[in-house]
């Protein structure tokens, strides 16, 4: 790889306008390359993502082939890199093996090859990890998790994720300028109740976070607040004791009646101008806790005056009603990237119809995302970003009700190395993170023996198939012995 | 004969109304992970043909149809026929050794259960049948890996082959993929197993009461003989109509088993085409594949009775 590969990956991404890259790198104006080492990118303005772009690099020589037209068909095979490790075998959806790259810049790793293997069931998946089949497993769901904890020879982490999990609110009025300029949907079936921040900020007091952390998580996540999570540090607007909006359902009901909600017909739910408060929720079928937490906020919703009805509906059916706003409030989930740049976007005027799912569009916000963008003074651009959740969370587009955990769990017997990086968050995972580490480190144990895996020795078929063979023949005997008796007898 | 063809065809017009009731924009689904801008979204749509009005598309689609073309898979982006190709081997290896076994297993237990019937075998195989036939695959094929991959370390738990043997000898391939088969076929021999030896049991103890058996008996012929000439032969007619139906439902694979042991065929390709998306063009393919399997089978099974059975005559 050369300074030249560098270049020709952002100038085509640049050219093509790729999706998932531009944002990114937008800003850069020009790109050269002075020596085989070096490349020089100028921005028309500051940019402080310059430092943080995760582009992957592609080789020239194999790309330039390959016309803007037929990059997304193009099948990439095989696949060239430029990683400590070379991809040599896979097959689609089963698994991909890496045979290690003795020519990696940094050092050849200590192990000979990586094999990733997809399971489609979580339960398998956790067998095989207690059998010895894999050595590592990524996202096991929460209570298998638990169930690997303090087991010998596993080694679990619950590592904090730059991601969150919110229930989300309908926020939009049609205007001709929305419809025209983000091609929004003509109508909203959102109850405009919602509009009231007052009526979101009742809604967040009637919700206990740590509860929903304490029960859904089973501990392993922190209650949510702002929309950067805690895992950026930097970055996390660390709320004082008086600004969260924590948990009392008498705060949350002086709070609707002051936006003019009042259960004046004594039915439990309040109502206004003879129209009760009621809400639809949608959960998500893909996501058990989703369910779970749709349960617990329905009950706190109606201790607090407000009627939703909660149904749980696919992620492609949500994606729907989010994007032609026929919803009132639903729970999802965000991830982040190391910058908070990406997470901070998702709340801005720009991204309605793009990555927006509340519609919520607040001038200082966005201006303010814009700003941050261009402060290379990391304390100032922190300030600004600060600011930004600050008001966000005043606002409620969403509540943010918990940050989540990532799961990872490794066998101990065979391997040492696995190193946590805090590329993100402190201690962070062992793999699956921004960094190589674990894969350079791994070494096989001093002490450990010939892996016992069910691959060697006589395969136990050999003994099935000797014993159908063996049975097959009394069998025949048998019969032929009975049938040479009747005939002796006849 | 008519009637297959006709069922093919409403198949046809079925398939492609039915998958676009389903909730989901695919063009919504595949850019759901990226930044995208309306004017992408139009691009997706366009490619994927989506912005031409449904009569248009509709007959787009039998022209396709009727050329063998299938169109090209949203997840994938690669040809249906080559996708649904890649996992139909699996499928058919799994399930069609699970069906055979289950069929020649199933009848025999049936057989013997309805000759002895009454005695502690009887109930033992009736009892035997029944609780594996009940119990849902995906909990049996989890106690299988507990007991065999788990504990016992015979088998392993997922997959149908071990990465790194591509080079490996031929003979070495296919004992690994053996190994691979054998836990969740005997899942699915144990599944199937039980609605084989019911039905034999019944069909045999019917065919015992006729009055050819009797007939036969009176001849003084030996027990054995009497089961292996009269009975059997006419108590198999049920057992080939249900064997030719299941294999119909072969190719449609057993979605179950092949999640829980992660066995790559089109069971495991149907789900993942309605996740992603939904995949119309993959879902279109696959029912298409399946239908055609069904009313194959049907047509077989109806062919084969006529053979078998005089008195059924021609189709």
């Amino acid at each position: 790889m050369t300074s030249e590969d560098v270049a020709y990956t952002y100038r085509r991404i640049l050219d093509e306008e790729q999706g998932l890259y531009i944002d990114a790198v937008r800003q850069i104006e020009s790109i050269e390359t002075p020596d085989k080492h070096t490349v020089v990118f100028k921005t028309g303005e500051p940019s402080v993502q310059m430092l943080n772009t995760y582009v992957y690099i592609l080789p020239k020589h194999i790309w330039e082939d390959v016309p803007p037209e037929e990059t997304k068909s193009f099948k990439n095979e095989p696949v060239i890199g430029s990683g400590p490790f070379q991809a040599v075998e896979w097959k689609e959806g089963q698994f991909a093996r890496l045979k290690t790259n003795p020519d990696y810049f940094r050092g050849t790793p200590k192990i000979d090859e990586i094999i990733f293997q997809f399971y489609d069931n979580d339960d398998t998946m956790v067998q095989a990890l207690k059998n010895g089949d894999v050595d590592y497993i990524y996202n096991p769901p929460i209570n298998l998790f638990k169930s690997l904890q303090n087991q010998d020879g596993i080694e679990t982490n619950s590592a904090p994720d730059p991601g969150f999990t919110e229930l989300g609110f309908n926020l939009y009025e049609p205007t001709p300028e929305a419809i025209q300029e983000f091609d929004a949907p003509k109508t909203t079936t959102g109850n405009p109740a919602l509009l009231d921040p007052l009526v979101r900020e009742a809604i967040n007091w009637s919700i206990d976070e740590e509860e929903l952390t304490q029960k859904i998580l089973r501990g392993e996540g922190i209650p949510g607040s702002t929309v950067v999570p805690p895992a950026l540090a930097k970055y996390h607007l660390k709320l004082d004791e008086s600004e969260i909006q924590g948990f009392d359902t008498e705060r949350s009901k002086e709070l609707l009646k002051e936006a003019g909600w009042k259960d004046t017909n004594g039915d439990g739910t309040v109502d206004k101008g003879g129209e009760e408060l009621e809400l639809r929720l949608f959960v998500r079928s893909e996501d058990k806790d989703s369910v779970t937490a749709g349960q617990f906020i329905e009950d706190w919703l109606e201790e607090a005056g407000i009627g939703l009805e909660t149904k749980a509906i696919s992620d492609t059916a949500l994606t729907d009603a989010i994007y032609a706003a026929d919803y009132d409030m639903f729970i999802w989930g965000w991830g982040s990237e190391a910058d908070p740049d990406f997470i901070l976007s998702v709340l801005t005027c720009d991204q309605i119809m793009g990555w927006s799912d509340t519609f919520w569009c607040n001038e200082d916000y966005s201006r303010m995302y814009q700003e941050q963008k261009e402060q290379l003074d990391i304390d100032e651009r922190a300030a600004t970003i600060k600011e930004m959740q600050r008001i966000a969370y005043e606002d409620n587009p969403y509540v943010i009700y918990y940050y989540d955990n990532q799961f990872e769990a490794w066998r101990t017997d065979r391997l040492e190395g696995w190193t946590k990086t805090p590329t993100i968050a402190d201690p962070g995972q062992v793999a699956f993170t921004f960094s190589t580490k674990t894969y350079m480190n791994l070494r096989p144990l001093s002490s450990s023996g010939e892996t016992s895996g069910g691959s060697g020795g006589t395969s136990p078929l050999v003994y099935i198939g000797l014993a159908l063979v063996g049975t097959a023949i009394i069998a025949v005997v048998v019969v032929l012995f009975r049938r040479r008796s009747a005939e002796d007898r006849a | 004969m008519v009637g297959a063809v006709g069922t093919l065809l409403f198949v046809l017009v079925l398939n492609f109304f039915l998958f676009r009731i389903l909730p989901g924009d695919p063009e919504r689904t595949l850019t759901r992970l990226q930044r995208v801008s309306p004017s992408t979204i139009d691009e997706v749509k366009r490619e994927l043909g989506l912005d031409r009005p449904l009569a248009v598309q509709f007959f787009d689609y039998l022209g396709d149809t009727a050329r063998g073309e299938l169109g090209i898979s949203y997840v994938f982006s690669r040809p249906v026929s080559e996708v649904i190709g890649n996992a139909l081997w699996p499928t058919i290896l799994l399930v069609g050794v699970a069906t055979v076994g289950a069929t020649i297993i199933g009848t025999l237990i049936g057989i013997w259960g309805a000759w002895r019937r009454g005695s502690v075998v009887d109930a033992a195989s009736l009892g035997f049948g029944l609780i594996t036939y009940a119990m849902p695959e995906f909990w049996l094929g989890m106690l299988l890996i507990l007991g065999f991959a788990v504990a016992l370390d015979w088998f392993p738990t997922s997959f149908m082959t071990t990465p790194g043997l591509a080079d490996a000898s031929a003979g070495v391939q296919l004992v690994d993929t053996l190994e691979h088969l054998f836990l969740p076929a005997l899942t699915l021999v144990l599944a199937l197993l039980g609605e084989y030896a019911l039905i034999m049991r019944s069909s045999v103890i019917e065919a015992m009461n006729e009055d050819y058996v009797t007939t036969a008996r009176a001849k003084g012929m030996r027990e054995a003989l009497v089961l292996r000439k009269h009975v059997v032969p006419n108590a198999l007619l049920p057992v080939v109509t249900l064997a030719a139906l299941n294999l119909g439902f072969i190719v449609s694979g057993a979605i179950t088993v092949e999640t829980v042991f992660s066995w790559p065929g089109l069971g495991q390709l149907t789900f993942r085409a309605i996740n992603g998306g939904p995949d119309y063009p993959l879902l279109q393919g696959l029912f298409l594949l399946f239908s055609v399997a069904v009313i194959f089978a049907n047509l077989a099974a109806d062919l084969l009775l006529g053979l078998l059975d005089p008195r059924i005559g021609r189709v």
